[in-house]
């Protein structure tokens, strides 16, 4: 069978056009029906509230940024136990917002030993997993090197897990922290999967993924996040880099800083003292 | 308009409506506020009440306290650090002193490689004090300010020294000596120096029977894990000096 090809070829032109016509009229359409009354009324409200997310704090005033020294930490732990009972995190020796890692080198190795409290020895020399200390089992070994490093959610500029996130339940404040909107996460655990550090866990009670925020419910008021309160050594520095007289710009002023992984371009706003090549 | 053209648009026409409908209906009015995500979710997380109150709220009760805490060395660890989250403190009941302070001090004290040099760090088995669970930390030192000897003001924390006996008497002034040399006395002695409980009373005894005690103390002659460590460094000077300081005050039982 023969068929016309002028014909056929203005027959797919004219559907072409009528239905890019129709469909840039539905989409206008539909964003224009989008934006309703309900979500004007609400944005606008949040706009006349001056400032959000409370009343006493305006999160584009400030934007946060942690320090870690390493060479101050001494791995007692009461940021882990702080941690946990700020958050409310399970008060096990497997879920954690923040941990520390012991880094041992041994005389004539090349690798460094690693261990955290959910080490099976360590959680022996605390008595229970609800209680958090490093074991001294290296007491009479030959060290050469050893130190501990504070670890948590390293808040990206360029999240991973805010990247992966399906449903919108991870993002980025304006103040600079990674948050999870426990409402509309729906557990698909991509994010856990995708952060570089680690520091995201699944909680199985709640069916969410779960990470630190910089406690903050506690820096919109004012107030440390709980494992800076806590830390007897100053080697956990927090502050607002927009506020000239904050220890945190002191801290990076001062010393010769790093980040974890630099090369995945998250850009985290954690800057280290005092880690080795082989933290990452 | 051919059946299956007609068909597919009427799916699309379908799939946009729902999708209005979802947006408007469904998808939290914050959502899109500010980005990609719910909006009511950071003022949810902002409203969450801290648990950790910090030392200015323990001081406001406690003043006494977090004076004598500020001025000793151990000011860098906050309240909440050994006795937990004040939380609705004390709305809900005291908080926990903690009992088994060998476990609790050795947190941060004991010795092990990777802990920096600055921190005070003992080795367990070899600590002046036997740690054989008889013998608590805080028998000797003092938990909110813990350096024995050493602490930067001590003539101010305890160089007035009441004897009991007489209120209406002045208190008895010390040397500064005195005070640094007794400092490790006190814990279990007391400062008046009758404090039975814990230890022998000194107060108003024999001035020759005391020098001979920690000359035997020093030695070894007399055997007890904690004289013979705080006696170790004294020289015969400061135990004749101690000897007639304690020797000095007024006998008598603690009251």
């Amino acid at each position: 069978m023969t068929r016309n090809p002028s014909k056929d070829k203005s027959g797919r032109r004219a559907f072409l056009r009528t239905a890019g016509k129709a469909l840039a009229g539905a989409i206008g359409g539909g964003a224009l029906l989008a934006k309703s009354a309900a979500q004007d009324d609400h944005i606008a409200g949040a706009a006349a509230a001056k400032s959000f997310p409370t009343e006493d704090y305006d999160w584009t005033e400030h934007r946060w940024a942690y320090g870690i020294d390493a060479t101050r930490c001494i791995g007692c732990l009461r940021c882990v136990e702080a941690c946990k009972a700020e958050n409310g995190v399970a008060e096990d020796a497997h879920h954690f917002r923040t941990w520390v890692e012991r880094y041992v080198y041994l005389e004539g190795e090349e690798k460094a030993r690693v261990d955290s409290h959910s080490d099976p020895q360590n959680i022996a020399a605390s008595g229970s997993e609800s209680e958090y200390r490093f074991d001294n089992r290296y007491q009479d070994a030959k060290v050469t090197k050893a130190f501990f490093v504070p670890k948590m959610c390293n808040q990206c500029q360029h999240p991973s897990c805010v990247q992966v996130c399906p449903v919108g339940a991870t993002f980025r404040t304006e103040d600079g922290v990674v948050l999870i909107d426990q409402t509309y996460c729906i557990g698909c655990e991509y994010c856990v999967q995708a952060c570089p550090y680690g520091a995201r866990y699944f909680n199985e009670e709640t069916r969410t993924s779960d990470k630190c925020n910089w406690c903050y419910h506690r820096i919109t008021k004012g107030l440390l996040p709980a494992c800076v309160e806590v830390c007897p050594v100053g080697a956990r520095i927090f502050g607002d880099r927009n506020d000239p007289s904050s220890p945190i710009n002191e801290f990076i002023d001062n010393n010769r800083i790093n980040v974890l992984k630099p090369e995945t371009g998250n850009a985290p706003t954690c800057f280290y003292v005092g880690i080795d090549k082989e933290v990452s | 308009m051919p059946l299956h053209i007609s068909r597919l648009l009427l799916l699309l026409g379908a799939f946009l409506i729902l999708a209005v409908i979802a947006r408007n209906y469904v998808l939290d009015p914050s959502y899109y506020q500010f980005g990609d995500y719910r909006g009511d979710a950071v003022v949810e997380i902002a409203a969450g009440s801290p648990q950790y109150k910090g030392a200015a709220y323990c001081q406001m009760c406690h003043g006494e306290r977090h004076t004598e805490w500020t001025a000793g060395v151990h000011r860098s660890v906050k309240c909440e650090v050994c006795h937990g989250p004040a939380r609705a403190h004390p709305a809900d009941g005291p908080l926990p002193k903690p009992e088994d302070t060998i476990k609790l001090c050795t947190v941060c004290h004991e010795a092990m490689p990777g802990r920096p040099d600055a921190q005070p760090q003992i080795v367990i088995a070899e600590h002046p004090v036997k740690h054989d669970g008889a013998l608590q930390c805080l028998t000797c030192h003092n938990p909110h300010s813990p350096k024995i000897g050493g602490e930067e003001e001590p003539v101010e924390a305890t160089a007035a020294v009441t004897p009991p006996a007489a209120e209406t008497a002045a208190p008895v002034q010390i040397s500064k000596r005195m005070v640094v040399l007794t400092t490790p006395c006190t814990p279990c002695h007391g400062a008046d120096g009758r404090n039975s409980a814990l230890s022998a009373a000194l107060a108003g005894r024999e001035r020759a029977v005391l020098d001979r005690k920690l000359q035997e103390y020093r030695s070894g002659a007399l055997q007890h894990p904690v004289m013979n460590a705080v006696t170790k460094s004294l020289s015969d000077e400061d135990i004749a000096d101690l000897a007639e300081h304690y020797a000095s005050l007024p006998g008598g039982p603690t009251q």
